[in-house]
């Protein structure tokens, strides 16, 4: 009896619950459901009034199914991720900083990941906008790939031709990365009010600066290393000599300035350089010369 | 979950696959007993009192049959139905963590770190939902908080709002040697992916920035501080640009002009100022106090010598 009973199965259960995985997977219309159900069915089983009485099968188990524009699709379960309105909160703070600071395509991976999270929460999310994406950074990242010089337009109106480099984030602030008349440069994006990709080219770097610096005493043994450096050397002293690939140049300054006179630049010399320049103009500032 | 059905209403529908459907919603919530199922289908109207429990031991089998899997009903499992495996699952992919990552660093670099453990929280629920292990696995790993113990966190907040008194054991980042300390705790914060305690400490009577990962031990606690004891540098100075930096919390600006802004700050320690004013590279001057100002002077020229040897 037992055995029996272990084979049996409800065909039509079954079905209601084909029906429902195959509307999880996309927007579809009636006719276009039916044929995705019958595809690996022997005989065509599922026709428009078994799959409309499936529909509200699921209807009427609270899974909310709309049609619009003649396609059906799941807008929510009942049986989905609880979700309260803080924690909608937070997702919307998400949505807000990938539309405020990110590329399109991430923009487009988190408006699809809300609307999985959509069909499988048992309340409405968010609104999927897509007309607020920051095109300044899409513009931007196109000149980088297609190696194409872009001028600026600042707020104030002045305009510079750069050579993009790439798109560089510091402590929630977004900057593009150039070279502006040879040297390494950011700008601010919120001091832009306009981009524009020129048709001249410029030839890119192939590789990124590495420097190399030592980090002396207590800093030494208390530095945790940031993703782009390494150790190259242990001295017997305990001090470490640090390299660094691709940091962009000032954010990496003013870093290493926090670290005071525990850290010293290395190489490149024209590095070091630079960096005793601005020792000496920031003690000007002070009257010190 | 589903509204009541009058009989007559049932006929638009497949009884069955309600039966199936509600089954499903009713395990995913929570692992359920026979008797339990029953009750529930009865009230739903898709069940009749006098019908066998093989019915549902059939719907069973069938959500088996559908991908489903589901623990036999053993004294293990308090003789309830355990549903592990669900085709209904979120299916969330590698792209979506890695935009996730990218916008919790964001929300991160902020550093408040109750907005944080929300985000734990929500990140641990949505991983309850995708069945995916190794996605799982690498939604809990966005949060911050997998190299921290929540409990400990929590624990520090809460000092940090009473301002208590805390012995405790502390491993020097120096030398590594465990020593006791009497601190009282002032605000926790997260930078650079660190976990950092802002506090007064007793023997050195100054205000410190500890390390959360080497307190070692909490020996024992104090509620309340009594005299506020901290400490804090007030200092002023004027700022060309902002450079790649912001102003944060702990700094306004009392006058602009065209040759940039006057800036008022008010810092945890002489070494959190030193650092913050020194990252402003030749961008920042200060002009208060007189003896901070020397200060900054004598790093900077210290920092000279290095590069003229």
């Amino acid at each position: 009896m037992k055995n029996k009973l272990s084979s049996k199965i409800n065909i039509s259960s079954m079905q209601v619950i084909k029906t429902l995985q195959i509307l999880l997977q996309g927007n579809f219309t009636m006719n276009e459901l039916v044929d995705r159900l019958n595809i690996n069915e022997k005989d065509a089983i599922f026709n428009n009034s078994v799959v409309s009485k499936y529909i509200n099968t699921c209807r009427y188990c609270g899974i909310e199914i709309p049609k619009i524009q003649n396609k059906y699709f799941v807008a929510s379960m009942p049986f989905g991720l609880d979700l309260n309105s803080n924690d909608i909160d937070l997702l919307e703070k998400l949505q807000q900083v990938v539309k405020q600071n990110m590329l399109k395509k991430y923009c487009q991976i988190f408006d699809n990941l809300i609307n999985k999270l959509n069909k499988y929460s048992n309340k409405k999310i968010i609104k999927v906008d897509k007309n607020t994406y920051k095109m300044t950074l899409e513009i931007f990242e196109n000149a980088v790939c297609e190696h194409r010089k872009v001028k600026f337009l600042y707020k104030n109106g002045a305009e510079y031709i750069c050579s993009p480099i790439k798109i560089v984030e510091n402590e929630n602030k977004i900057f593009f990365n150039v070279i502006y008349k040879n040297k390494d440069k950011l700008i601010n994006s919120e001091r832009v009010a306009g981009l524009s990709v020129l048709t001249e080219k410029f030839f890119p770097k192939m590789s990124n600066i590495t420097v190399t610096y030592k980090m002396k005493n207590g800093l030494a043994k208390r530095y945790s290393l940031r993703e782009n450096e390494k150790i190259l050397q242990k001295l017997e002293n305990g001090d470490i000599i640090i390299s660094n690939s691709g940091e962009v140049k000032e954010i990496l300054f003013s870093r290493l300035f926090r670290y005071d006179d525990l850290c010293e630049i290395l190489t490149p010399k024209q590095y070091r350089e630079e960096f005793k320049n601005i020792l000496d103009s920031t003690l000007n500032n002070y009257g010190v010369s | 979950m589903l509204k009541i059905a009058q009989k007559n209403e049932l006929n638009q529908v497949s009884l069955t696959g309600m039966r199936a459907l509600l089954l499903v919603g009713l395990l995913i919530q929570a692992p359920r007993t026979l008797e339990e199922i029953r009750e529930v289908f009865i009230l739903y109207n898709i069940m009749e009192e006098n019908h066998s429990n093989d019915i549902i031991r059939i719907d069973l089998n069938t959500l088996r049959t559908m991908g489903c899997e589901i623990s036999k009903a053993t004294a293990k499992t308090g003789f309830k139905y355990v549903l592990t495996k669900h085709p209904f699952g979120l299916k969330i992919d590698k792209n979506d963590i890695l935009v996730l990552k990218k916008a919790y660093k964001f929300i991160k670099e902020k550093g408040d770190i109750k907005t944080l453990l929300e985000f734990d929280n929500l990140f641990k629920k949505i991983a309850e939902y995708v069945m995916d292990n190794d996605i799982k696995e690498q939604l809990y790993g966005i949060s911050f908080t997998k190299e921290f113990s929540i409990d400990l966190i929590n624990t520090l907040l809460n000092d940090c709002k009473q301002k208590n008194i805390l012995n405790i054991v502390y491993q020097k980042p120096t030398d590594n040697v465990e020593s006791y300390k009497k601190i009282i705790t002032q605000k926790l914060v997260f930078k650079n992916d660190k976990l950092y305690l802002y506090c007064y400490d007793f023997d050195r009577k100054d205000s410190i920035i500890l390390n959360v990962k080497r307190i070692k031990q909490i020996i024992s606690r104090i509620i309340g501080s009594g005299d506020n004891q901290f400490k804090i540098i007030k200092i002023k100075f004027h700022l060309k640009s902002f450079g790649i930096l912001d102003l944060n919390e702990e700094e306004k600006i009392i006058e602009s002009n065209e040759n940039g802004y006057i800036v008022e700050a008010e810092y945890h320690n002489d070494f959190v100022a030193m650092q913050r004013v020194l990252s402003f590279g030749m961008n920042c001057t200060v002009l208060e106090p007189l003896d901070f100002r020397n200060k900054i002077i004598q790093k900077l020229k210290n920092m000279r010598k290095i590069y003229e040897e």
